[in-house]
C-alpha cells in the first residue's frame, strides 16, 4: 500500500502548493480584478481536500495500526499530515463559506498568513513521508537547527495540552461573544 | 468589537502555535532508576579505530574522547565493623564515580550473518537484565538450564537461534543443539577490555556469546576477594609490594590516584586478609583480584600501554591469529574478511549504559570498510595509517524481538536482509531508543497533542466563520 500512498500524495500536495500561489496572487491583486482567482482557490481548495482525504486513508493502509504508532518518524508524519488535512480543510469551508469577505482590507493579509502556517504544515508533513520512504530532504536539518529533531516525536507536556485546549475554549468564547454584540 | 475579538482569536492561536515549538518534547522523559531507566545526557559520541597484523598477531588500536578516566571498579569499604560494596552496577552512572571504562568488541567471521548486518541488536533478547521488563532473578535460578545446570540469575546477551522461539528467553535448544552450533561457529567472539579488572596487569578479558555470554575456557583475569561464609574479604594488600595494607576511600573518592598508582590490587600485591587487624572506617580493598588468566581465557593483552591522556583514551589491544580455540575464538586469516561492533562504557556506567556501534566489515588486507594492514613482524608502527571514524550511540531498551514483529515497520526489511545501516543512522537510533523507554506515555501523549491541536484549529475556524459571517451580514 506504500506505493500507492506515495502516488496518491503528490495529488494534495501540488493542489494545495497551487493553492498557496493562487493565495499569494489574490492577497497582492487589486480591487475587483480577483475574482477568477477566487473561483479558483475555492475550487482548488475542495479538490485538495478530497485528495487529502483519500491519500490520509491510505496512509493509514501502509503498515500495521501498531508498526505506525511505534515508530517516532511515522508518528510525526501522522500528526503533520491529520494537521495539515484538518487545517486545509478550515481554510476550504472558509472559502466555501465567507468567500469574497475574505479578501476585505487587511483580512487578506490574515488569509495569507493563515495559508502560509498551512504550507508549512504541508512541508513538513511532505519531507516527513520522504524520510520514511529513504529519501530524506534537507528540511529536517533545518527544523533541527529550529529546535525539532524530526526522529523524536512532536509530543506537548501534559500543561501545554491544557494551555492548546483552553485557548481553543476562549477562542470559541470570542467567537460566541463576537456574534452576540451588535458592534 | 467583532475585530478586536477576531485580531484576538488570531493572536492567541499564534501564540499557541509558538509555546508548542518551544515545550514540545518534554514532560515524559526522565530517569526512573525503579523502571531502570537512565537516559544520558550525549545519545552519541566518537570513536576510532584502526587494525594491522603480522603473521601471528593481530592489533586492534582504539580512541575515544572521555572527560575523565574511570579507573577504580567495585570496593569493599570498612564502615563500623562492616565491610560494605561500593561499585555494583546501577541503573546510569554511579555517583560516587567507582566505576570502570570498558571497551567492547564483538567479531564474526561469517558464521553468524545477520550480525554483519544488525550488530549487537542481534544479542539483545527477551527478559535482558536492567530492561525495564528484565526476568526476575528467581525465575532464572529455576530454569532447568540456565539456573540449575549453569548457575545463573540473569539473562546476559544470546544469539536467537539458541532458543526455539527467540521472543522468549525461556526456550533453550537442547544442549546437543547448543553443541552442534557452536561446533559451527555460531557464536560470538567477545574482546572485553576493563581499565580496572584487566588494564592494570596489561590484559583484557576473553569472551564469547552463544546461548549466554560466558568467559572462554580457562582462569579468567580477575576473581573475587570475598569470602561469603566469613563475610569478609580474602585478601588484603602486602604492606611489603603495595605500600600499605589497604587503599583510603578519601582518596578514592577524591580520584587522587592514578595510574603509576596502587589502585587495584594484583595477585603479586595481597596476602591473606588479616581479620584481626585493627581496620578502620574508610580502609578500602578492592573487591576483584587480578591475575595473568591462562588458557583461552587469557588470550588476548593489551599492546604497550593502554592509558587515558588528554581527554582521550588510547587502547591498542593484541591477540594471535590463530588461538587455536575455535569454539570460544573467531580464528582470523590473511585475505579474509570479519564483522565487528564496537561498544564503550565510560562516564562510571555499567551493563546496557554504553555506546554502540553499527556494525562495520574488518578486512585483512581486503577491501572493508576498516583495512587492517598486514606488517612483516613485530608491533605494528602505526604511523601513515588512517583512524576509521565511528559515530557511536546510546542503545536504549530495543530488543531483537521487537525489531522482527508487527510493531516493527521495517520488520519485512530485516527478513529481506536490508542492513541497519541504510535505513537509520546511529542519531536515529539513539532517538527511537530513549523513545521505546518511555513509549505507553508517548503514544498517548502523542495522541493528546494531535487532538487538542484538531481541536485548536477547529475553534479557530469556527470564530473566523462566526465573526466574518456576522460583519459579511451587518
Amino acid at each position: 500500500m506504500s506505493a500507492y500512498h506515495v502516488m496518491a500524495a503528490h495529488f494534495p500536495i501540488a493542489i494545495w502548493m497551487t493553492t498557496f500561489l493562487f493565495i499569494v496572487l489574490r492577497s497582492f491583486s487589486l480591487p475587483g480584478r480577483g475574482d477568477k482567482l477566487q473561483y479558483a482557490i475555492s475550487l482548488l481548495l475542495f479538490i485538495g481536500v478530497l485528495a487529502g482525504l483519500a491519500t490520509y486513508s491510505l496512509g493509514w493502509m501502509v503498515w500495521s495500526w501498531e508498526a505506525l504508532t511505534y515508530s517516532p518518524l511515522a508518528r510525526n508524519h501522522i500528526l503533520m499530515a491529520s494537521w495539515s488535512l484538518a487545517y486545509w480543510t478550515l481554510l476550504w469551508v472558509l472559502h466555501w463559506r465567507l468567500g469574497e469577505h475574505l479578501w476585505h482590507g487587511m483580512q487578506r493579509w490574515t488569509m495569507l498568513m493563515l495559508s502560509m502556517v498551512g504550507i508549512s504544515l504541508l512541508s513538513v508533513t511532505g519531507t516527513l513521508g520522504g524520510s520514511l520512504t529513504g529519501n530524506p530532504s534537507g528540511l529536517p536539518d533545518i527544523l533541527a537547527s529550529l529546535g525539532w529533531d524530526t526522529n523524536s516525536t512532536f509530543y506537548l507536556p501534559p500543561v501545554m495540552i491544557g494551555v492548546t485546549i483552553a485557548s481553543g475554549g476562549v477562542i470559541l468564547a470570542m467567537a460566541w461573544l463576537g456574534q452576540r454584540s451588535k458592534a | 468589537m467583532r475585530r478586536i475579538l477576531l485580531s484576538s482569536s488570531y493572536l492567541l492561536f499564534g501564540l499557541v502555535l509558538v509555546l508548542a515549538w518551544f515545550s514540545h518534547g518534554t514532560g515524559v522523559i526522565k530517569n526512573d532508576p525503579a523502571r531502570n531507566i537512565y537516559i544520558p545526557e550525549d545519545l552519541t559520541m566518537p570513536l576510532q579505530v584502526m587494525s594491522a597484523y603480522n603473521e601471528n598477531t593481530i592489533f586492534f588500536r582504539y580512541r575515544w574522547p572521555d572527560p575523565e578516566p574511570n579507573i577504580y571498579h567495585d570496593m569493599l569499604v570498612y564502615t563500623e565493623g562492616k565491610w560494605v560494596r561500593h561499585g555494583a552496577s546501577v541503573a546510569g552512572p554511579r555517583v560516587d564515580g567507582i566505576y570502570e571504562d570498558r571497551v567492547t568488541m564483538l567479531v564474526d567471521d561469517g558464521s553468524v550473518p545477520e550480525f554483519g548486518r544488525y550488530g549487537g541488536y542481534l544479542l539483545i533478547g527477551d527478559g535482558m537484565r536492567f530492561f525495564t521488563d528484565q526476568a526476575g532473578k528467581e525465575a532464572v535460578q529455576s530454569h532447568p538450564y540456565l539456573g540449575e545446570k549453569k548457575g545463573k540469575t540473569d539473562v546476559r546477551k544470546y544469539l536467537p537461534e539458541t532458543r526455539s522461539d527467540a521472543a522468549d528467553w525461556r526456550s533453550v535448544v537442547s544442549e546437543d543443539e547448543l553443541a552442534r552450533q557452536r561446533a559451527s561457529g555460531y557464536f560470538l567472539d567477545l574482546w572485553h577490555w576493563r581499565a580496572h579488572r584487566s588494564n592494570p596487569i596489561d590484559m583484557s578479558d576473553d569472551q564469547y556469546i552463544a546461548e549466554y555470554r560466558y568467559g572462554d575456557k580457562g582462569k579468567g583475569v580477575y576473581h573475587t576477594n570475598w569470602d561469603k561464609t566469613l563475610k569478609q574479604p580474602m585478601w588484603m594488600y602486602d604492606e611489603q609490594q603495595a605500600g600499605g595494607k589497604a587503599l583510603s576511600w578519601d582518596d578514592l573518592l577524591a580520584h587522587k590516584l592514578s595510574f603509576d598508582d596502587v589502585y587495584y590490587m594484583s595477585d603479586v600485591l595481597t596476602k591473606p586478609f588479616d581479620a584481626k587487624h585493627a581496620w578502620k572506617n574508610g580502609d578500602t580493598l578492592p573487591r576483584r583480584v587480578l591475575r595473568k588468566g591462562d588458557g583461552s581465557h587469557g588470550d588476548i593483552s593489551v599492546s604497550g600501554k593502554a592509558r587515558w591522556k588528554d581527554g582521550y583514551w588510547d587502547v591498542t589491544l593484541q591477540r594471535k591469529m590463530d588461538t587455536g580455540n575455535p569454539l570460544d575464538d573467531k580464528i582470523f586469516k590473511d585475505k579474509a574478511v570479519y564483522s565487528v561492533a564496537i561498544g564503550v562504557h565510560r562516564d562510571a556506567t555499567g551493563s546496557r549504559w554504553h555506546y554502540v556501534s553499527h556494525p562495520i566489515s574488518v578486512g585483512l588486507e581486503r577491501k572493508a570498510m576498516l583495512q587492517a594492514t598486514r606488517i612483516e613482524s613485530g608491533q605494528p608502527d602505526w604511523r601513515g595509517q588512517s583512524w576509521l571514524d565511528m559515530t557511536l550511540f546510546y542503545p536504549g531498551q530495543v530488543n531483537w524481538p521487537l525489531l522482527n514483529s508487527h510493531k516493527h515497520a521495517g520488520a519485512e526489511k530485516i527478513a529481506m536482509g536490508v542492513p541497519v545501516r541504510t535505513r537509520h543512522s546511529e542519531a536515529q537510533l539513539a532517538q527511537y531508543g530513549v523513545e521505546m523507554e518511555f513509549n505507553d506515555e508517548i503514544v498517548k501523549q502523542w495522541w493528546l497533542t494531535l487532538f487538542a491541536g484538531i481541536f485548536l484549529i477547529f475553534s479557530l475556524g469556527v470564530a473566523i466563520h462566526m465573526l466574518l459571517n456576522k460583519e459579511a451580514r451587518s
